[in-house]
């Protein structure tokens, strides 16, 4: 059950942060040409491709998890025995999962704090544009619970750089 | 306090907890102990790191390499070096370290270069007789031009970190680029002389002119790009979404590789490596702020100033210690946590930021290619079939090569800054 919900939560962000990274690479195509072949500039490209970048960055934290692709130092525990891979790993989630309740909670203060303030190029809320960490972040525990409760392998290298 | 941070944080990396979480962590522990920093400050940090137009290039680098990667460009390059170099001695393991070095020019990564061209060069070099280990350790160390010559996404984090420009480091690793790949080839030739390895083939200049031209449009591309940031066409930003495009669009509608399913994992892939990057200098922004408001790298450097040390010998530290980390942490880690620590002890000995830059990523691509953690190592493994542990004797020789190589270059700054200074 719990394990369909994240299935399905994590096709979503695939997809969406996928269709971000098009949208960078056009929005960024499309301020070459507008430059080189019109001689117009404007600056509302170049911040909605910063701020797209963000909330990739926060969103696809999240499934990363999945892939085992967040980076760590594996050498060292490799040659432990079960047990001992056992506890670090309840312990290594249990850290993980600190510090991104850390994150929402002092990212939910920023999203609140900054409702009123608008970006200078878009006048978008700030407020909305921080949310991507809070968001990131409830993904991340999501994740690593799914992991922990399916005794998933968190060394599966499917994604490579 | 600055002491327990470190000894959280490596306890933290030890146990194998995420890069990421081990800064963010330790530093919110010692914050919460200390009070000399809000917490609330935590996730604004984190936000305005990754909210910079420059930082943009590395995504669109990494998502730009692995569409080459599979737009079927490796080939045509493939056959281009061979036509050039395929008559010396040791003939086809000339071509993998050309082929990776034209590779390096279209991408940013070690391992996309390693993997495009390996894929194709280990197998044809094992057919006519070369040793699978050493193919594939010849493989790993070509690819670490990948990251040498420009575009490079090291460069870009450096840069970013460091608060250089990136159009600067991309023209001081072109001459260093070629030089180590010609450092790699004279030990190729050394190993070829030794085992009696020659080559059939006969230099053809009609051969070279013809693929030359079929490859024109891989060959192109480099000059496209560094030649539209050298000229200040455009920023190196742009110029890479250049390279995502141009690449697309020959990968798709000229060689016809780039299908919707390939398109689908090569999307999905460059989401998550950005993401994993992301968050890591997400948190090592945090990190990175503590220890600049407790100016502990001030105090070690006018400490080391104080003891009047040449800066060969500093340097000299620094590089055997970038060797040791490079053995256990990744490049791009390395480069985001240690740049604020290192650039401040540099500078107050006089090496120039760029040139410590481009130093740093050499030395930290050597551990691209020494257990226990060489990604190239792993990947030239993967793609050519051998266990990595069969790779180390073979890839010694060329490790050995490279740390020479970085001695040089800091002692000869007019191969990298020298070029910048030429440009300006």
């Amino acid at each position: 059950m719990y394990n369909k919900l994240v299935l399905s939560m994590n096709r979503y962000s695939k997809y969406f942060t996928m269709t971000l990274l098009i949208c960078m690479v056009l929005l960024v195509f499309l301020q070459i040409i507008m430059r080189e072949i019109l001689q117009y500039s404007f600056s509302l490209t170049e911040e909605v491709a910063r701020y797209m970048l963000v909330w990739v960055s926060f969103l696809a934290s999240g499934f990363a998890y999945q892939y085992g692709a967040h980076i760590s130092i594996e050498v060292f525990v490799k040659k432990l025995n079960p047990v001992g891979k056992q506890i670090i790993k309840i312990l290594v989630a249990t850290l993980a999962i600190a510090f991104a309740i850390i994150l929402i909670v002092t990212g939910m203060e920023l999203v609140l704090d900054n409702s009123m303030n608008k970006s200078p190029a878009l006048h978008l809320p700030m407020g909305i544009v921080y949310l991507a960490i809070p968001i990131g972040a409830l993904l991340q525990i999501i994740n690593i619970i799914d992991l922990l409760i399916y005794e998933k392998t968190m060394s599966q290298t499917e994604v490579s750089e | 306090m600055s002491i327990l941070l470190f000894i959280i944080l490596l306890i933290l990396f030890i146990i194998n907890v995420p890069i990421t979480v081990a800064l963010g962590l330790s530093t919110v522990i010692i914050v919460l102990l200390t009070g000399s920093i809000e917490l609330s400050t935590l996730p604004h940090r984190m936000f305005t790191t990754l909210d910079s137009f420059p930082l943009l290039a590395a995504p669109f680098f990494i998502l730009a390499g692995k569409i080459m990667e599979h737009g079927g460009i490796s080939d045509k390059i493939i056959e281009f070096a061979s036509s050039l170099v395929g008559h010396l001695r040791g003939g086809l393991a000339h071509v993998s370290i050309v082929a990776c070095m034209f590779f390096a020019a279209l991408s940013g990564s070690a391992v996309a270069t390693t993997a495009a061209v390996g894929a194709l060069m280990i197998p044809s070099m094992v057919k006519v007789g070369y040793k699978r280990e050493f193919a594939a350790a010849v493989q790993a160390a070509g690819g670490t031009t990948g990251v040498i010559i420009p575009p490079s996404v090291p460069m870009v984090m450096f840069a970013v970190s460091a608060g250089v420009s990136v159009s600067d480091l991309f023209i001081a690793g072109i001459i260093p680029g070629i030089f180590i790949g010609l450092s790699l080839m004279l030990w190729v030739y050394i190993y070829s002389l030794k085992h009696n390895i020659k080559s059939n083939e006969k230099f053809n200049l009609k051969r070279t002119i013809n693929s030359g031209f079929s490859s024109l449009l891989a060959l192109l591309m480099p000059l496209i790009i560094l030649g539209g940031i050298y000229t200040g066409i455009f920023t190196p930003t742009e110029a890479s979404v250049i390279a995502v495009v141009y690449g697309f669009v020959i990968g798709k509608f000229v060689y016809k590789k780039i299908t919707l399913d390939i398109m689908k994992k090569i999307l999905l892939d460059t989401v998550v490596v950005v993401s994993t990057l992301s968050v890591i200098i997400a948190s090592a922004s945090f990190f990175g702020f503590y220890i600049t408001i407790e100016r502990l790298p001030h105090e070690i450097a006018t400490l080391i100033s104080e003891m009047n040390l040449h800066p060969f010998i500093v340097m000299m530290v620094i590089i055997l210690f970038l060797l040791v980390v490079g053995m256990f942490i990744d490049e791009i880690s390395a480069i985001i946590i240690l740049t604020p620590i290192l650039l401040p002890i540099v500078t107050a000995v006089g090496i120039d930021p760029v040139h410590f830059g481009l130093l740093m990523i050499i030395n930290l691509a050597i551990g691209l290619l020494t257990p226990p953690v060489g990604l190239s190592l792993f990947v030239a493994s993967k793609v050519g079939n051998i266990l990595p542990e069969e790779m180390i004797r073979p890839v010694i020789p060329f490790i050995i090569i490279m740390i020479l190589d970085v001695v040089l270059l800091y002692l000869l700054p007019q191969l990298s800054v020298g070029v910048v200074k030429l440009f300006s």
